[in-house]
């Protein structure tokens, strides 16, 4: 039924509640989106539940946004930003425009099979956390093809994070999770880095409110063809480290919008 | 991604798993040394084949276009569900002959 569960969701608007939205973040993915969103499309279709796909463009200026248009999947919603912002900037709108129960976000190269997302939503549904991250760092996970360069970054970046966060997750950079609508809705609206350091502040924040977020092993295999400058995001996600923790010193994150109107989350 | 060879029918190739960049040339391999061997005519069973990425895909159009320029058979067979949605959705479909038809045995 797979093919048919494809065909019905590509050509017939959600009538019921949208219970799952894939948030896919792009900038310049002409040569990848097409085969993600096939990919992404048939597993989530099969699952027989309503859900959308958002694709959240970054200002490409390649074929990407074409390609997208052209392929006219009816649950499928196309951001379009008008300049580049970073990565943070456009998982924040492509989140904040989901209407799902629950919001995963995945990175446009597919490093992370969509079938993993099972793993993930069973995690929420079942009420053991608000939020499920996938990891390459637990046991369990089976990493393929990543380089020893890419290897000895994570390392260093774990030991880092692990110093000078308050947060036990072994790994925060994973292009692959998973949010409840509440969490994802509080912890968007007070996400201020727009760059690839958004996931640390995410979870940073997650922490600071008190949501349970819990690790999930998952398959991982490197994607060639990155777009990304291992050098300047480095140094890049360094600086974000420090400008964390200040915003958190000035009290940029005291006031998330839901939070003042719920009993459920108080400050770590 | 594990590639087999038919037994029975020595034209027929299985690949099973994640047919990506990391993939491409160990397919390229196998494919050259089938050719040296005499085995010229292709036929890939996709049907346990999870995802395939734009290089993959460039794979495959390249295979059916030496097949062409060479006079020799080129099919993709048995796609998964996965695999024929995104050859639909890149319109690679058009560039391949593809067939569902029924396993041969190994």
């Amino acid at each position: 039924m797979t093919l048919a569960d494809y065909r019905t969701w590509a050509s017939t608007p959600n009538s019921s509640k949208v219970e799952l939205s894939v948030v896919v973040p792009t900038f310049n993915e002409e040569w990848r989106i097409l085969p993600t969103i096939g990919a992404i499309a048939t597993h989530v279709s099969s699952m027989g539940i309503p859900w959308e796909l958002i694709i959240a463009d970054d200002g490409s200026t390649d074929s990407t946004i074409n390609l997208i248009q052209a392929i006219d999947l009816v649950n499928l919603r196309l951001l379009i930003a008008d300049q580049n912002g970073g990565k943070g900037s456009a998982v924040r709108r492509g989140v904040q425009a989901a209407s799902g129960s629950y919001v995963l976000f995945v990175d446009a190269d597919q490093s992370t099979p969509i079938e993993q997302l099972d793993l993930l939503l069973s995690k929420i549904q079942n009420g053991d956390a608000d939020i499920a991250v996938g990891s390459r760092a637990l046991n369990g996970a089976d990493v393929q093809s990543k380089g020893l360069h890419r290897k000895i970054f994570s390392l260093g970046l774990r030991s880092i994070i692990r110093v000078l966060f308050p947060i036990r997750i072994k790994d925060t950079q994973c292009g692959f999770k998973m949010f409840s609508a509440d969490s994802a809705q509080v912890l968007f609206d007070m996400q201020k880095i727009d760059g690839f350091s958004f996931d640390l502040e995410v979870l940073y924040l997650a922490h600071k409110y008190g949501f349970e977020v819990v690790e999930v092993p998952v398959s991982w295999i490197d994607a060639p063809g990155s777009t990304v400058d291992a050098g300047k995001v480095a140094i890049q996600f360094l600086q974000d480290l420090v400008r964390v923790r200040m915003n958190d010193y000035a009290g940029h994150y005291n006031s998330p919008k839901t939070a003042e109107t719920s009993s459920g989350w108080s400050q770590n | 991604m594990e590639i087999a060879q038919n037994q029975n029918d020595p034209s027929m190739v299985a690949l099973h798993g994640r047919f990506d960049a990391n993939e491409c040339d160990r397919l390229d391999a196998f494919v050259q040394r089938m050719r040296e061997k005499g085995q010229a005519d292709l036929k890939l069973d996709l049907s346990a084949v999870s995802f395939v990425d734009s290089s993959a895909l460039a794979s495959l159009v390249w295979l059916s276009k030496w097949a062409t320029a060479n006079n020799q058979r080129f099919e993709v067979h048995n796609p998964s569900d996965s695999v024929s949605v995104i050859l639909e959705i890149t319109a690679i479909d058009r560039a391949l002959t593809i067939r569902n038809t029924s396993p041969v045995p190994q």
